[in-house]
């Protein structure tokens, strides 16, 4: 199917999708220490939970953004080198 | 663990699915032809012209065993009337912009609405699983994100349907661990949609592999779509549907990243590849936009069933990231 050249290049995709799952992973340890409720919070608390939404949909859009230029970055400069 | 009964009832439906999409793909062929809903295929050097309504045999292959099951067992019948209704929003606007092209903004608004029946009918549970956080609550914003996610799920399957095999060759292999998972957890009515529609997508790659004698079309990849994030849903596997489909969403947003927006791709000036001789070249130009195609074959130039291949192994990779992120979760 490829020979050691492009074999090494199949790996580096493989690393790619690793580091954007890594990065999700990321993420969510983030949420978890940023949003995740106390333990005594009133369970009717608009603003907390409003506000706790808001962060983790920043986290995701930055998760999403990282994601794209970092494959950006591996195509033009792993892959095909282009200067 | 399901019980024997329902073993039998899923090997069942999963057979029946199978055969009624096989039965099914000539019929829609010849109703294909007769509409005139016929597409090139381009990346051949001769690029035949191919029926495109294929969708629709998945899309009846899947849903009349569900069907049967529903309403003779009298099993499910709210989940399936819910996923029957998303199934039909979905589909019919796939089905519509097969036969005149949508607008490329109004389309995922439209699809978007394929989720409002999973809501009315509150078919969902607003405690997603999130690795390291465990049950979360989103009471509010819950139904905003099963709008979004029928959105972004169809369109990236959609978004995969560039080769021939290449969407139901990926569905198949993201479809693998939402099963596993739904079957561990006892989450059986995303388990019994999740084969049925496995069932349906084996028999068309029969006939939609490389040489392609039928295409899935939006009506199609938009019904797998919307399907995928009901199972994801129902089933409360939303985390690994969204990494098992991290190939199909990754190819979506870079599209409407390097595109600057939703636009059609019938209009953008550059191609990502470019076709040769029967072979696929990832094009140099920083203007052409990123695909996982494009991604593939940086490789090195190869055939289209190649491209499919490498498509089919990214999408087993991401297969085993979601099972180990499940695994996450449980840990």
């Amino acid at each position: 199917m490829h020979d050691g050249k492009s074999g090494a290049k199949v790996f580096l995709l493989l690393i790619l999708l690793t580091i954007i799952w890594a990065l999700f992973l990321g993420v969510s340890v983030i949420l978890s220490v940023l949003i995740t409720p106390p333990e005594g919070q009133v369970a009717g608390d608009t603003f907390m939970s409003v506000a706790r939404v808001l962060v983790g949909l920043f986290a995701f859009a930055v998760w999403v953004f990282a994601w794209e230029r970092l494959t950006e970055f591996w195509l033009y400069k792993i892959m095909l080198r282009v200067e | 663990m399901l019980s024997p009964q329902l073993n039998t009832l899923s090997v069942m439906i999963f057979v029946s699915a199978f055969i009624i999409t096989l039965i099914l793909i000539p019929l829609v062929k010849r109703l294909s032809s007769s509409m005139g809903a016929m597409g090139y295929d381009v990346h051949k050097p001769d690029k035949p012209l191919i029926p495109k309504l294929g969708g629709l045999a998945i899309f009846l292959g899947t849903l009349t065993p569900l069907a049967a099951v529903a309403f003779i067992f009298n099993i499910y019948t709210t989940v399936f009337l819910a996923y029957l209704l998303s199934a039909i929003i979905a589909s019919s606007i796939g089905l519509v912009e097969d036969l005149r092209e949508l607008n490329p903004i109004l389309k995922p608004l439209l699809i978007s609405l394929a989720g409002l029946p999973i809501i009315l009918f509150g078919v969902y549970s607003p405690t997603p699983e999130l690795p390291f956080i465990g049950q979360t609550r989103m009471f509010l914003v819950y139904p905003l994100l099963i709008i979004a996610g029928y959105a972004v799920l169809s369109n990236a399957i959609n978004s995969t349907d560039v080769l021939n095999g290449s969407m139901a060759l990926m569905s198949i292999i993201a479809l693998i661990p939402l099963i596993v998972i739904s079957y561990v957890r006892g989450e059986y009515e995303a388990f019994i949609i999740s084969l049925t529609l496995l069932g349906s997508l084996i028999a068309f790659l029969t006939q939609n592999k490389y040489p392609s004698k039928i295409f899935a079309g939006n009506v199609g990849s938009l019904f797998v779509g919307a399907t995928i994030a009901t199972i994801a849903i129902v089933g409360k596997i939303e985390v690994a549907a969204i990494i098992a489909l991290m190939p199909q969403i990754m190819n979506e947003f870079h599209i409407i990243f390097s595109i600057g927006g939703l636009k059609s791709a019938r209009y953008l000036a550059k191609r990502p590849v470019e076709v040769r001789n029967g072979m696929l070249y990832a094009s140099r130009d920083r203007d052409s936009p990123v695909t996982l195609v494009r991604l593939i074959t940086a490789i090195q130039p190869m055939t289209e069933p190649t491209v499919v291949r490498y498509m089919a192994m990214l999408s087993a990779y991401a297969a085993i990231l979601a099972l180990i992120t499940q695994f996450l979760l449980i840990g």
